[in-house]
C-alpha cells in the first residue's frame, strides 16, 4: 500500500499543532532563559515521536505500522486552515497576535447556526454550499475583504488562505467549510465571545 | 504595502476558487441507461426461486449485498467477525457461479489494519459495505469505517477494483460532514446520473437521523455535492426508486421514538437536487432497513419486516404504475411472496433483517438477507414471473398488503 507525502501533510499539521500546544502548555516548567534550547530540542522530539510509526505501543501488535498522531487524527479529523494558521501565530511565539473581536464574533455566530444546520436540524444544509456554491464563495470573499478593508489584515488573509487551500484540495476535503471551520476553532470562538461579552458587562458596571 | 500584500492574496484566492468552482456543472439528470451491467442477457436456466447459504465466515455476519459481475456471475459482499463492531471484523465477499450455481470460498476484501493504513488513522471496526458499478466499468466498494464510539461515528470510505473484485485499491475517506467527519452511513444502492457521476444514498445516525445524497466523482472517488433527502431524527437509510429523469421517491427506514411505525418517504421532482417529505407509505416499518429495486417495465420490488414490532416476518411486495395516470403514481402494494414468517417464542431473538435487491441485465433478481444474525441467504427471483404473479394479484386484490 503505497502512500504518498502529500497524504501525511494532515499528520505534520496535527503533530507541529500537538507540539505547539504541549509547548504551550508546559511553558511554566521552564523558568530561565538557559533552558530554551534544552526546550526546542525536547519539543522537537516530541514532534518527531508523534510521527513515528510506534502504534504497538498502544495495541501491542507488531509490526509498526501507525504513527501515533494518526490516533489524534482519529479523533480530531483534520484540523482547518484558519485553526492551523491562527494555532501556529498564536502558539509559535513568533509574535504575539491580537485577533479582532469582529471575527471571532463571526466564527461563534457562525458555529451557533452552522452546525446544527449540518447535523441535520433542518432540511437547509449550509454543508452542502461548501462544494462550489458561487454566492457562498463571494460571500467568503466579500467577508476577507471587509476584514482586509478594515484593516485586520491577519484575518483577511487567513480567509484566504483557507480558500486557495480548498482550491488546490490541500486536505481530503473537497468542501470550502472545511478549510475555514471546524469544531474546534468554532468552540474556542464562541467561549472566547462569552468571555468578552462577560467582561464588557462588568466593565459597565 | 503589507496592505497591498493581502489584497494581492485575496484577489489570487478569489481567482483560484472561481475557477474551481466553475469546473462544476449544473446539477445532472437521472440516467437511465446504464443501471445494470453485465454480460448476458438470457435469464439464467433454473435460478428462478433458487435458495441458498452465503458461505460461513464468522460467528457474526450482518449486512450483506450482492451486485451481477461482467460475466454474469455475481459477487457479495457482508460484514463477518466475532461479533458486531469488533476488531476482527472484516468484509468478505464471494462470488457465485450460475453455472454451477454455487458460491467460492469467501474472502476478506479490506480489514480493520488495511483501512487504518490507507486512511492513516485509527479505525476500531467497519461495516455495512455497499457495491456499485462506476459508468467507467470500475468495481467499486462503499463501506462504513469507526474510529471512535459507535455507529453514530462513522465515514464512509470507497476502494475500487478494475478487475470484478478480485484486486482492491487503497482505501478513500468521503468527507460528507463538518463535525469531525462523523455519522456517515451507506446501505442503499447506489446509481448514475446523466453526466457519469454517482449517486449514493447515505444517512447520518448522530445527533440528527437523516438520508442525504451525495454525488461521487467515479475518477477521484471525491464528494462533489451532496443534498439533503430528509431532516429530524426519524429517517434513515433511504433506497430510491427513480421513475424517470427528472422524478424519483424515496423510501425511509423510521427510526421515530413516538409516532407511526410506517415506512416514512420523501419525494425530488428535479433529479435529487431538492427533496420534499411525503405522506408515510401504509406500510409497516419497526425501524428495520428495507430494500427496494425498479424493474426494466418500471414495476417496483420491496422487501420488507412488514411488521410494527421485531424482525421475524420478511415479505417481498411489488407495485406497478398506474396506466391511465402519470409515470409517478402507483397501484397498491401486493404481497409476491412471504419469505421469512416465524413465530417469536420470547427467549431467543429470530431476526430476518437488511434485505438487499439487485438484478442483472438478464432480468435475475437476487435477494440477500441478514438470517437470525448468523447467516446469509441468497434467493433468486425471475423477473417475468414476478410481473406475472402481480398483475394477476392486482386483477384480484386480495393479496394486497394493508
Amino acid at each position: 500500500m503505497i502512500t504518498s507525502l502529500r497524504e501525511f501533510i494532515p499528520l505534520i499539521e496535527l503533530a507541529l499543532i500537538s507540539t505547539l500546544l504541549i509547548s504551550y502548555l508546559s511553558k511554566g516548567l521552564y523558568k530561565s532563559q538557559s533552558t530554551s534550547s534544552i526546550r526546542l530540542i525536547t519539543l522537537l522530539a516530541v514532534f518527531i515521536f508523534l510521527l513515528l510509526p510506534l502504534d504497538a505501543i498502544f495495541t501491542g501488535n507488531l509490526p509498526w505500522k501507525l504513527p501515533l498522531i494518526a490516533y489524534v487524527r482519529a479523533a480530531t479529523g483534520d484540523l482547518s486552515i484558519s485553526t492551523l494558521l491562527l494555532c501556529l501565530l498564536g502558539l509559535g511565539h513568533f509574535k504575539k497576535i491580537q485577533i479582532n473581536t469582529n471575527f471571532v464574533f463571526l466564527i461563534g455566530i457562525c458555529a451557533l447556526v452552522f452546525y446544527p444546520l449540518a447535523l441535520g436540524v433542518s432540511m437547509i444544509d449550509p454543508y452542502a454550499w461548501g462544494y462550489g456554491s458561487i454566492i457562498f464563495i463571494s460571500s467568503v470573499t466579500l467577508i476577507a475583504g471587509l476584514f482586509i478593508w478594515r484593516h485586520s489584515l491577519l484575518e483577511g488573509v487567513v480567509i484566504s488562505i483557507a480558500m486557495i487551500a480548498w482550491s488546490f484540495q490541500w486536505h481530503e476535503s473537497t468542501n470550502l467549510w472545511d478549510y475555514l471551520i471546524d469544531p474546534f476553532l468554532g468552540v474556542w470562538a464562541i467561549i472566547y465571545s462569552i468571555r468578552i461579552f462577560i467582561r464588557s458587562k462588568s466593565s459597565i458596571y | 504595502m503589507i496592505r497591498i500584500f493581502a489584497w494581492a492574496i485575496l484577489v489570487i484566492a478569489t481567482y483560484l476558487a472561481i475557477s474551481h468552482t466553475n469546473l462544476r456543472k449544473e446539477w445532472p439528470k437521472f440516467d437511465l441507461t446504464n443501471q445494470i451491467t453485465n454480460s448476458s442477457n438470457n435469464s439464467s436456466d433454473n435460478i428462478e426461486n433458487f435458495r441458498t447459504w452465503l458461505p460461513d465466515t464468522a460467528p457474526s455476519v450482518h449486512a450483506s449485498t450482492v451486485i451481477p459481475l461482467k460475466n454474469g456471475n455475481w459477487r457479495a459482499f457482508w460484514f463477518a467477525g466475532s461479533r458486531e463492531g469488533a476488531p476482527d471484523v472484516v468484509i468478505a465477499s464471494s462470488v457465485f457461479d450460475t453455472q454451477t450455481k454455487t458460491w467460492s470460498e469467501p474472502i476478506a476484501v479490506i480489514d480493520r489494519t488495511r483501512t487504518q493504513q490507507g486512511l492513516l488513522r485509527y479505525i476500531s471496526k467497519l461495516g455495512n459495505p455497499l457495491p456499485a458499478r462506476a459508468p467507467t466499468g470500475e468495481l467499486q466498494l462503499y463501506y462504513v469505517a469507526v474510529s471512535l464510539g459507535g455507529w453514530a461515528g462513522s465515514s464512509i470510505s470507497m476502494i475500487q477494483s478494475t478487475d470484478e473484485g478480485q484486486a482492491w485499491s487503497k482505501p478513500k475517506r468521503l468527507i460528507t460532514s463538518p463535525f469531525i467527519n462523523i455519522s456517515n452511513l451507506v446501505k442503499s444502492p447506489t446509481f448514475n446520473f446523466s453526466d457519469d457521476t454517482i449517486g449514493l444514498p447515505s444517512y447520518h445516525e448522530f445527533i440528527g437521523k437523516f438520508g442525504e445524497l451525495l454525488q461521487i466523482d467515479p475518477q477521484t472517488g471525491n464528494v462533489i455535492n451532496k443534498r439533503r433527502m430528509s431532516s429530524g431524527r426519524e429517517a434513515i437509510q433511504p433506497i430510491i426508486y427513480i421513475n424517470d429523469a427528472d422524478n424519483a421517491i424515496a423510501y425511509f427506514r423510521q427510526t421515530r421514538s413516538h409516532g407511526p411505525a410506517q415506512i416514512i418517504t420523501s419525494a425530488s421532482t428535479n433529479a435529487g437536487l431538492n427533496w420534499k417529505a411525503g405522506d408515510d407509505l401504509n406500510l409497516a416499518n419497526p425501524n428495520s432497513a428495507v430494500a427496494g429495486l425498479t424493474l426494466r417495465n418500471k414495476n417496483r420490488l420491496l422487501v420488507l419486516n412488514d411488521l410494527t414490532e421485531g424482525r421475524h416476518r420478511l415479505t417481498l411486495v411489488a407495485s406497478k404504475p398506474k396506466p391511465s395516470s402519470t409515470s409517478n403514481e402507483y397501484s397498491n402494494w401486493e404481497i409476491i411472496e412471504v419469505i421469512e414468517n416465524e413465530t417469536p417464542d420470547g427467549i431467543n431473538p429470530i431476526e430476518f433483517s437488511y434485505p438487499y435487491l439487485a438484478q442483472a441485465s438478464n432480468g435475475d433478481i437476487q435477494l440477500v438477507y441478514t438470517w437470525n444474525r448468523k447467516k446469509i441467504r441468497s434467493i433468486f427471483f425471475n423477473e417475468s414471473a414476478i410481473n406475472k404473479k402481480l398483475d394477476s394479484l392486482l386483477e384480484n386484490t386480495s393479496g394486497e398488503l394493508k
